[in-house]
C-alpha cells in the first residue's frame, strides 16, 4: 500500500498532529510499501520536518499561494494524485485536514472517514476506528473503496520532534492559484500571542461549577500563581469568562501535561 | 435570499448513565428515554440565521428562513420551536426507517444539497459536528454536491451593504478571517460566541406557530430511492466501549487530615512549585 501524510508547515500545531498520525498509522506502517510526506508552506520552504515513526520514501514541499482557500489545496492535491497515486492519504486532526480529506475522498471517488483513532488492514480492506456518540462510544468501519483520506483523532500523544530532514529525495511543487469567483476582501486577524496551554506541564482546568468571570478570574491568578496555564470547558470559553484559546477537549486542545 | 439552515436533535448524552450504553444487533443505542436537544452547533447556526434575517428586513430582497432537518417524528416539536422563534418554513425529510443514517453523511449530504437545488437557496448553513456519528463531513459534501465554495468554523454573518454580498467571520490556524463573499454558499458554524443559543419564543409566538405545517418529505419525492441510501462505502461493523486505563494512586491514611497531609507533602509540593 502507498500512503501519503498530508500536514501544512504552517500549523501552530504541526508538532502534536504529526504525533497523532504517528499514533494512528502505528498497526499498520509495515503495511505501507512507500510512504510520502506531503508538506504545504506559505513563503519559504520549512528547514524543520516532523519526525514520521514509518520510513519515509520522500518528502513533496508544495508552495501555497492563499492558504485561506481550501481550494488552493485541493487542487494541487488533485495533481499530485493524478501524477503520484497513492491509495491511502492521512491528514491533520483540525478543520483543515476534515475539510481536505472529505472533499478530496468525494472528488476522487475514495472514502473518507475522519476523527480516526487507529486503522489496520482486514482482508486487503482498510479498517478504521473512530469515536462516535460523543466520545462515549468507539465505532469499527470497513472502507471500501480507495483512495482512503483519512483525518487523526485528536488525542493525547507525544508530539512529534522537528528535525532536519537527510533525504535526498526532496521534491519542491508549485500551485497555480484557483480563481475565486466568489470573494470580494479577505481580512486577516491573527491571534493574540499562544497561551501556551498545548505544551505546559501544569493545567488548571475549569469547568461550568466556576459560574462567573470573576471566579475564572480569580482561578487565573491562582493558576498563574502556582505556573500553571489556566484551561477551560467549553461552557466556561462559551460564557466568554476566558479566552477561546483555553479551550480543553474534542473542539479545543487536547492535551497530555 | 433564500436560506436554508440545516440541523439535528441528539439525545442529551450526558444524561445517560455508563451501563446506558448498550446496544443491539444493529448497533443502535436506546436513547428514547432521555430528553433531545439541537446540536449545540446546529443550534449556534439557527441562531445566526435569525440575527442574518433580522438585519436583512429592510433590504431590497429580505431573507427567507427555512430550518431542514433529516430525521423522524421526534424532531417535530423542535420544528414547531423554530417556527415560533421566526423560520417561515420548517422541513423534515423522512427516511426508511430501516435505513441507518447515523455514519451515513454522504447520503445525509444528498438529500439536503437535493431539496436545495429544488427549493432555489442561496446560502446553506450548517453545524460542523454533533450526532451519534460525529462525522463532521455533512456541509463538506453538501459543498462539493452543489459545487458552491464553503467556509468552515463560521462565527458570525452579517450583510454587507455595499456589496450586496455576506461578510463572514470564520476562525483558520491561529488567526480570524473576516470574508466579503458573493453567493452562493455553504457555512458551517463553529465556535459562535455571539450565537451560543437559540432565543427563546414567547407564549404569544407559540400560540401562533401552533397551527403552522411541518413539511415532510420522503426520499422517493427527492427522486432519492432507498437502494441510493444505502450504498456509502463505509459499513459499521462494531460497536465498543473506549479504553478508560487512567493511573491511579490511593492515597492511604488513618484519617482525612493524615491522606490530605500525605497528598501534599508526597504528590502536590514535588510537582507544584508551592
Amino acid at each position: 500500500m502507498k500512503a501519503a501524510i498530508v500536514l501544512s508547515a504552517d500549523s501552530t500545531l504541526l508538532r502534536q498532529q504529526a504525533g497523532e498520525i504517528n499514533t494512528i498509522l502505528n498497526h499498520i506502517a509495515t503495511t505501507f510499501s512507500r510512504v510520502e510526506l506531503w508538506l504545504f508552506y506559505q513563503d519559504r520552504p520549512p528547514e524543520l520536518f516532523p519526525e514520521i515513526d514509518c520510513s519515509l520514501s520522500g518528502i513533496k514541499l508544495i508552495a501555497v499561494q492563499h492558504a485561506y482557500l481550501p481550494e488552493s489545496y485541493l487542487q494541487v492535491l488533485l495533481d499530485l494524485m493524478r501524477q503520484h497515486p497513492v491509495d491511502l492519504l492521512v491528514f491533520a486532526s483540525d478543520g483543515f485536514g476534515a475539510e481536505l480529506a472529505t472533499r478530496l475522498a468525494y472528488r476522487l471517488d475514495g472514502n473518507s472517514c475522519l476523527q480516526v483513532e487507529d486503522c489496520n488492514l482486514a482482508d486487503g480492506r482498510l479498517e478504521v476506528v473512530k469515536p462516535v456518540y460523543g466520545n462515549h462510544l468507539e465505532a469499527r468501519f470497513i472502507l471500501e473503496h480507495p483512495p482512503y483520506c483519512l483525518s487523526a483523532a485528536k488525542q493525547a500523544c507525544r508530539p512529534a520532534r522537528m528535525t532536519p530532514c537527510e533525504l535526498a529525495n526532496i521534491e519542491i511543487f508549485t500551485s497555480n492559484p484557483p480563481r475565486c469567483h466568489w470573494g470580494k476582501t479577505i481580512l486577516t486577524i491573527p491571534d493574540q500571542p499562544a497561551s501556551g496551554l498545548a505544551d505546559a506541564d501544569l493545567v488548571l482546568v475549569v469547568g461550568l461549577g466556576a459560574a462567573s468571570k470573576d471566579t475564572v478570574d480569580v482561578l487565573q491568578g491562582i493558576a498563574n500563581s502556582i505556573g500553571a496555564e489556566l484551561g477551560a470547558s467549553r461552557p466556561v470559553v462559551m460564557n466568554a469568562w476566558t479566552d477561546m484559546n483555553r479551550l480543553i477537549g474534542t473542539s479545543g486542545l487536547i492535551i497530555s501535561p | 435570499m433564500k436560506i436554508a439552515v440545516c440541523f439535528k436533535t441528539i439525545a442529551d448524552y450526558g444524561r445517560l448513565s455508563e451501563t446506558d450504553w448498550a446496544w443491539d444487533e444493529r448497533h443502535f443505542v436506546d436513547t428514547s428515554f432521555v430528553r433531545r436537544v439541537f446540536n449545540c452547533f446546529d443550534e449556534s447556526a439557527l441562531e445566526m440565521a435569525l440575527k442574518l434575517a433580522a438585519t436583512s428586513q429592510n433590504a431590497s430582497d429580505p431573507a427567507e428562513l427555512t430550518a431542514l432537518t433529516v430525521d423522524d417524528r421526534q424532531s417535530d416539536l423542535f420544528l414547531k420551536h423554530l417556527t415560533a422563534v421566526g423560520y417561515h418554513h420548517v422541513v423534515r425529510i423522512q427516511c426508511n426507517k430501516k435505513i441507518d443514517l447515523r455514519f451515513n453523511p454522504l447520503t445525509v449530504s444528498d438529500l439536503i444539497s437535493t431539496y436545495i437545488k429544488r427549493e432555489g437557496h442561496q446560502l446553506v448553513f450548517l453545524g460542523w459536528q454533533g450526532g451519534a456519528g460525529d462525522n463532521r463531513q455533512t456541509g463538506f459534501l453538501v459543498a462539493e454536491r452543489l459545487g458552491w465554495p464553503c467556509i468552515r468554523e463560521v462565527t458570525a454573518v452579517v450583510r454587507d451593504e455595499s456589496s450586496g454580498g455576506l461578510k463572514v467571520t470564520s476562525r483558520i490556524d491561529a488567526a480570524t478571517l473576516v470574508q466579503t463573499v458573493k453567493l452562493p454558499m455553504v457555512l458551517i458554524a463553529g465556535h459562535c460566541i455571539d450565537s451560543p443559543y437559540l432565543r427563546v419564543p414567547t407564549l404569544k409566538q407559540k400560540l401562533k406557530a401552533k397551527n403552522k405545517p411541518v413539511t415532510i418529505l420522503s426520499n422517493t419525492r427527492l427522486g432519492i430511492d432507498d437502494d441510493t441510501l444505502i450504498n456509502n462505502g463505509k459499513t459499521l461493523i462494531d460497536l465498543q466501549h473506549p479504553q478508560a486505563s487512567r493511573p491511579c494512586i490511593f492515597v492511604e491514611g488513618k484519617n482525612a487530615r493524615e491522606q490530605a497531609k500525605r497528598l501534599y507533602a508526597e504528590h502536590l509540593k514535588p510537582v507544584f512549585t508551592l
